[in-house]
């Protein structure tokens, strides 16, 4: 291998490496997010997770050796319990953000495209707006009944419109712009032009409104068990187990503290995560930061 | 101008018509939204025959879709909401009965938000990049991570628990004293205000900087004008828009974050009458609640658009 050959390749390593860095939202976030996942889906193949036994000669046992985290007032660990609902949460939230940004995305596109149905669409899609997101969903959940996918549903009506939103703004602007109109006239497809030419530019702002919905998907499913209007119990909802902790509060915190802590952190790690890929979005060169101000 | 704030006041609330119209729709259409026969839903698996008959009178079941919707709008022009299936009580009586707690929590919460939020999104502004602006901006997103009902048992451990310093539950009325009444607001008002604030700050901080790192900004600072004055009459002026814009939007969090904190608190609101008719399914009251609220949230953002226009020029009218 030559020399100029072995730089070259270094050079183009380098600017891969330096790609990559710009690319990856790699940060508090996404490690926070990552570590869920992991304790979600990877821990409980290689340890046994039991959330639901109940051990009622073990209750409100304190964190030790026997029940890391402590064992709530039914005897049975906290520590099953947060993987049970991390799997929920996460569950929750991938869900009812494919769901909602495939329909979303869907009606933005048909509403752009077909002139006289983009209007009707879109007062519709005002109208759910309009309803304050954790009340629609509490309401929601009560008359579809309280199962995991009865919660999906109702999330996925709330959120539908954000991504329809976005969606149809774009491709009304795009649709007059010139390379837009170039590839309609030299004979493109309707779907040709909306996959290489149209969504490429969406996809930046569609991933950054994907983790904030991921994140109030959680933040809701959460409420709505800590209400007593979601997941009824036992399920190891995290936000069940809230409510559930809240009457010891005085006498085992440990029952209520972790949860909560669970419960923060995984929002606070989407949010993160979802400004970092915004700021990467925004800046994408590698500028030197802005010095004029 | 005022006449432009007029008109533009009188097109705002023509253009929520339909909105409007859609909210006022999906609401009555989600008592067809329960699976299967909505009567026996709400009477009950084992309900006689006769009491499904009567839940489908008192509802209107027995007539057609259309003809129901209309007696329900109509209903709703001249105020009226139904008929709780629970409660001895109008869909109205109830949520008139109920409401003092929650609009107090929520007032209380939104003067706290906007007193802590908007100086220190100005000041993150002015500060970008340095230490006091990435302290503000990582609470900032932690604020509106941490969910109000989390922030609301942090307080209780703290300030109840540990302090004891203020009560963990329970609502005293204004009419019982103003301080105990106080007492018993402020550490829900406080865990719901701070997720206000939260949105609030990242909004007025970024709008603000904008405004700092702008032309006239400098030349005022060029003319060696003092920076209070140069607060005041020109970045204030210029970048309160999207901080006002935010305050109106943050009302539809407010009601969600009110609902819940009561819980987390035991407030004898609106939330707690909410968490009854889930449990019974009195759908009537869901639909009412639904509808008032989301009503008073579509006027608060006109409203919000409206006073925008007033203080800024800038807004197309």
């Amino acid at each position: 291998m030559s020399a100029f050959a072995l730089n070259e390749k270094l050079v183009r390593e380098a600017n891969w490496f330096r790609r990559f860095r710009r690319k990856t939202p790699v940060g508090l976030g996404l490690i926070i997010v990552a570590v869920w996942v992991i304790i979600a889906y990877v821990v409980p193949l290689v340890v046994p997770i039991d959330p639901l036994t109940t051990h009622p000669a073990e209750r409100l046992t304190p964190p030790g050796y026997e029940y890391l985290l402590g064992s709530d007032s039914f005897g049975r660990g906290i520590l099953d319990r947060l993987v049970g609902g991390a799997a929920i949460s996460l569950a929750i939230g991938a869900v009812t953000t494919v769901v909602s940004a495939v329909i979303g995305i869907a009606i933005g596109v048909i509403g752009g495209y077909v002139k006289y149905l983009g209007g009707l669409l879109m007062r519709i899609n005002d109208g759910i707006m309009a309803f304050p997101g954790a009340l629609f969903a509490i309401v929601l959940v009560a008359v579809f009944g309280r199962g995991f996918m009865q919660i999906v549903i109702a999330l996925t009506v709330i959120f539908v419109p954000t991504f329809a939103r976005i969606t149809y703004g774009e491709v009304v602007a795009l649709r007059s712009a010139g390379y837009v109109r170039n590839a309609i006239s030299v004979g493109a497809a309707p779907l040709r032009v909306i996959g290489r030419h149209i969504m490429p530019n969406l996809v930046s702002s569609l991933i950054v409104q994907a983790t904030f919905v991921c994140a109030t998907a959680i933040l809701i499913e959460a409420s709505l068990g800590f209400i007593g209007a979601g997941l009824a119990p036992p399920a190891p909802s995290w936000g069940v187990m809230v409510s559930e902790g809240q009457a010891y509060i005085r006498t085992a915190w440990w029952v209520l503290v972790f949860p909560c802590i669970a419960i923060a952190s995984l929002i606070f790690g989407l949010c993160l995560l979802g400004d970092k890929i915004s700021d990467q979005l925004e800046n994408p060169s590698d500028k030197l930061p802005n010095t004029t101000a | 101008m005022g006449n432009n704030v007029l008109g533009y006041t009188v097109r705002r609330l023509v253009a929520g018509v339909p909105v409007v119209f859609v909210v006022v729709f999906l609401t009555f259409a989600l008592i067809y939204l329960t699976p299967g026969d909505a009567a026996v839903v709400i009477a009950g698996e084992d309900a006689t025959p006769e009491q499904l008959e009567e839940v489908r009178a008192t509802l209107g079941l027995d007539q057609p879709f259309l003809t129901q919707f209309g007696t329900w709008a109509l209903g709703l022009l001249s105020g009226n909401l139904g008929h709780s299936l629970v409660l001895p009580q109008s869909v109205g009586e109830a949520l008139l009965a109920r409401a003092q707690p929650t609009l107090m929590l929520a007032v209380f919460a939104q003067i706290i938000a906007i007193i802590l939020s908007v100086p220190l999104g100005v000041l993150a502004a002015k500060y970008y990049g340095r230490p006091f602006d990435r302290t503000v901006n990582i609470f900032a997103v932690a604020g509106i991570a941490v969910p109000p009902f989390v922030i609301g048992i942090g307080l209780i451990l703290i300030f109840s628990v540990a302090l004891s310093l203020f009560p963990a539950s329970g609502y005293v009325p204004p009419s019982d004293g103003i301080f105990a009444s106080f007492g018993s607001l402020i550490l829900p008002a406080i865990a719901l205000g701070l997720a206000q604030a939260a949105f609030i700050v990242r909004i007025t901080r970024s709008s603000m900087y904008d405004v700092f790192s702008s032309d006239f900004v400098r030349a005022a600072t060029m003319r060696g004008f003092s920076s209070i004055r140069i607060m005041v009459k020109h970045v204030l002026r210029a970048g309160i828009g999207p901080t006002i814009s935010a305050i109106g939007i943050s009302f539809g969090s407010l009601i969600n974050g009110a609902i819940v904190v009561e819980i987390v608190f035991n407030l004898p609101g609106l939330g707690r009458l909410l968490l009854s008719a889930v449990q019974t399914r009195d759908v009537p009251i869901l639909q009412g609640l639904l509808l008032v609220v989301t009503l008073s949230y579509i006027l608060i953002n006109i409203a919000t658009d409206v006073i925008q226009a007033a203080v800024n020029p800038r807004v197309a009218l």
